[in-house]
C-alpha cells in the first residue's frame, strides 16, 4: 500500500485528486494539507511514502516544505504538483530534491504512473519537464537559428539584382521599395550570409542559382 | 439708447445718415450685449450703401461683435474685409492702426503669437508716426501680452510698465486696469503673489466703479489663476465660477470655454475627476467648433490625465490618441508655417540690408565723379563736396542705424524660433510621460488578468478534469453516460488549452525564462500550427540579456505585426527576423500579403494597431520604417539603439 499526503491550498484540487485515486487498490490517502506546515505536522505523526505537493501555497510553500522534508524525513518522497510551467520553478524544485513533477491538468494515467514509479524508487519527469530543464541549462548560450541561410522572398529578389550590378536606387525603383528598405535588406544579407562585401554576396547568388551567367 | 434707436428710424427717410446711427448703437452695446451689437452693426452695413467710411466702420464693428461672441473665424473674415477696404480707400493711419490691432488680437487669441506680434509692431509704428499716445499705450500692452504668451516674462513686464506710464499720464482708468491685470499675471508666474494680489485689488475696485462687466469677468479669471498658483484650489474654483457666470451672461464663448478649461484644471487638482472631465468636455465642444487647436490639445490632455487618475484607461487611451492627432496637426501646421514666415522675414531683412549697401556704393561712385569735376572749379566744388559729405555721412549713419534695427529684428526672430522649439520639447516630454504611464498600466493589467486566468480559472478547470476522470471509472456508469463524460472531458481539455493560450498572449513570461529570441520563435511557430500560413523565424547575434522594457516592446510589436499580416494582409508567408549589429537591435517583419498603396497608408497609420506600435517605438526612441507595395506585401523594420 502506497501511503500518500495531498497538499494544496485549493480544495477543488484536493477533492479532485482524492476522487481520481480512490479506486486505486494500492494507493491510500492518509492525509490532506492546505500548506507546508500542515504537511510537516502529519509527517511527524504518520508514516508516509509520498507527498503530492503544490508549489504556490500560503504560509510554508511547496519549495520550503520540500527542503524541510528532504533534510528531516529523507525516506519521504515528494512529487511536485503545479500549474506553473515556468522553467525556474521546475529547476528550483528539482534542486530541492523532488522525485517527480506533475502538472495539475495531467491525465489519470499519468498521475498513477508517476506515483507508482516514485514508490518504486525511480524519478518521474515527463518530456515537457525535461525540455524545460534543458532549456534552462542552455540559458547562458545564445540560441542560434538552426535554419541558417534561409533568405526571405524579398531578400532573394534584392540579392539577385545586386548580383546583376544594379545600384540600391535602381533596385528600389524596380521593386517599388524605399531606398532605406533596400539598404536594410543589403545589410541583413551581408550579416546573414556572413559576407564581407558585395562580391561575396554575388558569389553566394551564383552558387545558389539565383543568377545565371551568359555562356557564349 | 432707446432715443438713439428712435432717431435712427426717424432719420431713415431723410438725408441724415441712419447707417451711422446704427453703428453708434452697435458701439454702445458692444461691451454688455455683443449679440445686439452684431444686429445693429449688420443693419448699419446694410444701410451704408457702399459709402466706404461707414461700410468699413460697420465691418469693423461686426468683426468686433463676433470676437466678443467668441466666433473668431467670422471675426477674422470681417476684419480682413475692413482692412482691405481701408487700404483701398487710403484711410487715415489711425483707422489702419485700429484694424491691424484688431487682427493682431485675433491672432493672439488663436495662438498665432508670431503673426500677432508682427501686426502689433506695425500698429506701434503707425502710432508713433502719428503721435497717438493712447494707441501707443494700448499697443505696448498688446505686445507685452504676446511676449508673455511666448514665455518671455521679463520682456513682457518691461512693455507693460512702459504702457502703464503712458496710460497713467493720460488718466485712462479702464485701460490701466488691463495693464494691472496683465502685470498681476506676470507676478503670479514669478510666484510673487502679494504683489499680484495688490494689482488685482486695485483693478477690481476700479472696474466695479466703472461698471465694466467684461473686465470684471477677466479680473475674476486672474484671481482664480492666482489662487490656483497659490494652491488654493477651492478659492480658485469660486473665482472662475464667478467669471464663468458673467461670461455666460455676456455670451462670450471664448471666455466661457477659457473658464471651463481653468475649472477643469482646478477640479483635477481637487481630485474631482468627474467634474474636471465634465468641464473639459464642455470647453472641448467650443474649441472644436471654433477650431482652436491649441486649446483642443490642452483639453484632450486634461481628459486623458483625468481618465488615468480615475482608472478609466480605455478612455484615457482614446483621448491620448486623439490628442496626439491634434498635437501633430498643431506642430506640423502652426510651427512649420510660423517658422517659414519668420525665415521669410529674415530673408527680406537681409535683402534690405544688401540694398542699403548698394546705395552706399552708388554714392561712393558719385563722389569720385565730383572729385574729377573739382579741377574745373576748385573752391566751388570743395564747398559742394563738404556739404555733400556731411549729408552723405548723415545718410550713411541712418542706414547703419536701420541695418542695426533689422539685425536686431532678425535676432528676435531667431529667439522666438528657439522659444517655440523649447516649448515643443517640453510638451513632447510631458506627452511621452503620459504615454509611458498608459503603456505600463496596460502591461500591468494584462499581467494581472493572465495570473488570474492561470492560477484561478486554471485550477478550477484542472479540478474539474480530475473529477470527470474519476466519474468515468465509477461503478454503474452506463456506456452512454461514459460517452457523455468523455465528451465533457475533451471540452474541458480544450478549455484548459484555450485559457493557457490566452494567458500566454497576455503575459509572455517565457521572455524572462528563455529570452526574447525563444519567445518570439515560439510566437511565430504557434501561428504556424494553424496551417494556413507559414511564419518563418530567423535571428542573428541577438544578445541573451536585453533591457526588459525593450524585450516586451519588441515582443508586442512582433505580435501586432504578425497578427496584422495574417488577419488584414491575408499573407500566406511571413518572415520574422531579429538582427543585432552596431549596437542596434533590428526587427524586420516581411509578408507576401495584399499590401497597400500610398493613398491608403495614412488611413492605415491611424489604425489602432499601428498607433500602438508607433507609441511604443516613440517611447524607446526607436525608428520605424514601413514599406508596402500593393499586391506584393509589406516590409516593416523597427530599429532600437541599445
Amino acid at each position: 500500500m502506497i501511503k500518500i499526503i495531498i497538499a494544496d491550498d485549493h480544495s477543488i484540487i484536493r477533492d479532485g485528486l482524492k476522487a481520481l485515486l480512490k479506486e486505486e487498490k494500492n494507493i491510500e490517502i492518509i492525509g490532506e494539507a492546505a500548506n507546508g506546515l500542515e504537511v510537516i505536522e502529519i509527517l511527524k505523526k504518520d508514516k508516509t511514502d509520498i507527498v503530492i505537493m503544490d508549489i504556490n501555497m500560503p504560509k510554508c510553500n511547496g519549495l520550503e516544505a520540500t527542503k524541510l522534508i528532504t533534510t528531516n524525513f529523507p525516506e519521504v518522497k515528494v512529487i511536485a504538483l503545479t500549474m506553473n510551467d515556468q522553467s525556474d520553478s521546475v529547476k528550483s524544485m528539482v534542486e530541492a530534491g523532488v522525485w517527480g513533477y506533475l502538472f495539475k491538468d495531467s491525465s489519470k494515467h499519468e498521475f498513477i504512473q508517476a506515483i507508482e514509479t516514485v514508490a518504486e524508487g525511480r524519478k518521474y519527469f515527463n518530456n515537457k519537464v525535461f525540455d524545460m530543464l534543458l532549456m534552462n541549462s542552455e540559458n547562458s548560450k545564445q540560441e542560434e537559428n538552426s535554419e541558417t541561410n534561409i533568405l526571405t522572398i524579398r531578400e532573394k529578389e534584392v540579392l539577385k539584382l545586386i548580383a546583376e550590378e544594379y545600384s540600391s536606387q535602381e533596385i528600389a525603383d524596380k521593386l517599388f521599395l524605399s531606398i532605406k528598405t533596400v539598404n536594410a535588406h543589403r545589410r541583413n544579407l551581408i550579416q546573414k550570409l556572413d559576407a564581407k562585401n558585395t562580391a561575396a554576396l554575388v558569389r553566394y547568388a551564383l552558387k545558389h542559382g539565383l543568377i545565371k551567367l551568359d555562356e557564349k | 439708447m432707446a432715443s438713439l434707436l428712435l432717431k435712427a428710424q426717424e432719420t431713415k427717410p431723410t438725408s441724415a445718415n441712419p447707417a451711422d446711427v446704427y453703428c453708434q448703437l452697435a458701439k454702445q452695446t458692444l461691451d454688455n450685449t455683443p449679440g445686439k451689437a452684431l444686429q445693429y452693426a449688420k443693419k448699419g452695413l446694410e444701410l451704408s450703401h457702399s459709402v466706404f467710411s461707414v461700410e468699413t466702420k460697420a465691418l469693423y464693428l461686426i468683426g468686433t461683435a463676433f470676437k466678443r461672441l467668441g466666433n473668431l473665424d467670422s471675426s477674422l473674415f470681417y476684419y480682413n474685409l475692413c482692412h482691405e477696404g481701408r487700404i483701398k480707400h487710403n484711410s487715415s493711419p489711425a483707422l489702419i492702426a485700429e484694424i491691424l490691432n484688431g487682427i493682431g488680437i485675433l491672432h493672439s487669441q488663436r495662438g498665432n503669437m508670431d503673426s500677432a506680434l508682427s501686426f502689433f509692431m506695425r500698429v506701434e509704428k503707425i502710432n508713433e508716426d502719428i503721435g497717438d499716445s493712447a494707441g501707443i499705450g494700448k499697443t505696448l500692452n498688446n505686445i507685452a501680452n504676446v511676449y508673455g504668451a511666448i514665455s518671455k516674462s521679463d520682456k513682457a513686464l518691461e512693455y507693460y510698465k512702459r504702457s502703464q506710464i503712458i496710460k497713467e499720464r493720460l488718466g485712462d482708468e479702464a485701460s490701466l486696469n488691463t495693464n494691472r491685470l496683465n502685470i498681476a499675471t506676470i507676478y503670479i508666474n514669478y510666484n510673487k503673489f502679494d504683489t499680484a494680489q495688490s494689482y488685482l485689488d486695485a483693478a477690481l475696485a476700479s472696474t466695479i466703479k466703472l461698471g465694466l462687466k467684461p473686465d470684471l469677468a477677466y479680473i475674476y479669471n486672474r484671481l482664480g489663476y492666482l489662487n490656483f498658483q497659490k494652491g488654493d484650489y477651492k478659492n480658485s474654483i469660486d473665482f472662475h465660477q464667478k467669471a464663468l457666470d458673467i461670461s455666460l451672461e455676456l455670451g462670450d464663448e471664448f471666455q466661457i470655454a477659457g473658464e471651463q478649461l481653468e475649472l477643469a484644471y482646478a477640479y483635477t487638482e481637487m481630485k474631482d475627476h468627474g467634474l474636471a472631465i465634465k468641464y473639459a468636455k464642455d470647453a472641448l465642444a467650443y474649441a472644436k467648433k471654433q477650431n482652436v487647436v491649441t486649446m483642443t490639445v490642452e483639453l484632450y490632455e486634461i481628459l486623458a490625465n483625468n481618465s488615468v487618475l480615475s482608472n478609466d484607461y480605455k478612455s484615457a487611451y482614446e483621448y491620448i490618441t486623439v490628442h496626439e492627432k491634434y498635437y501633430d496637426k498643431l506642430i506640423n501646421q502652426n510651427t512649420a508655417d510660423k517658422i517659414t514666415e519668420l525665415e521669410q522675414k529674415f530673408e527680406v531683412s537681409k535683402k534690405e540690408k544688401k540694398l542699403n549697401e548698394l546705395n552706399i556704393e552708388k554714392i561712393n561712385r558719385e563722389i569720385e565723379l565730383y572729385k574729377k569735376k573739382a579741377q574745373i572749379n576748385y573752391i566751388l566744388i570743395i564747398s559742394a563736396v563738404i556739404v555733400f559729405l556731411l549729408s552723405f555721412f548723415y545718410y550713411r549713419y541712418s542706414l547703419k542705424q536701420k541695418n542695426l534695427r533689422l539685425q536686431k529684428e532678425a535676432e528676435l526672430n531667431l529667439e522666438r524660433i528657439s522659444a517655440i522649439e523649447e516649448k515643443r520639447i517640453t510638451r513632447e516630454k510631458q506627452q511621452n510621460e503620459l504615454l509611458n504611464v498608459i503603456i505600463n498600466v496596460q502591461e500591468e493589467e494584462r499581467r494581472k488578468i493572465a495570473v488570474d486566468i492561470h492560477d484561478g480559472l486554471g485550477q478550477l478547470l484542472s479540478g474539474i478534469k480530475m473529477k470527470l476522470q474519476s466519474a468515468m471509472n465509477e461503478n454503474g456508469v452506463s456506456e452512454k453516460e461514459k460517452q457523455l463524460l468523455k465528451n465533457l472531458l475533451e471540452l474541458n481539455d480544450d478549455s484548459i488549452t484555450e485559457s493557457k493560450n490566452i494567458a500566454s498572449d497576455l503575459l509572455p513570461y517565457n521572455i524572462k525564462d528563455f529570452g526574447l529570441v525563444t519567445a518570439i520563435k515560439n510566437l511565430c511557430y504557434k501561428n504556424n500550427q494553424l496551417n494556413i500560413s507559414k511564419v518563418n523565424f530567423y535571428s542573428n547575434d541577438v544578445p541573451r540579456k536585453l533591457p526588459g522594457e525593450l524585450e516586451i516592446t519588441i515582443y508586442r510589436i512582433t505580435q501586432e505585426l504578425v497578427n496584422n499580416a495574417l488577419k488584414h494582409a491575408k499573407a500566406t508567408e511571413i518572415f520574422v527576423q531579429l538582427f543585432y549589429r552596431e549596437n542596434k537591435l533590428i526587427l524586420q517583419v516581411e509578408d507576401n500579403g495584399i499590401g497597400y498603396s500610398q493613398s491608403e497608408a495614412e488611413k492605415k497609420a491611424n489604425s489602432m494597431g499601428l498607433k500602438n506600435i508607433n507609441i511604443r517605438v516613440k517611447l524607446l526612441s526607436g525608428h520605424l520604417e514601413i514599406d508596402s507595395v500593393e499586391g506584393q506585401g509589406t516590409t516593416t523594420s523597427v530599429e532600437f539603439s541599445i
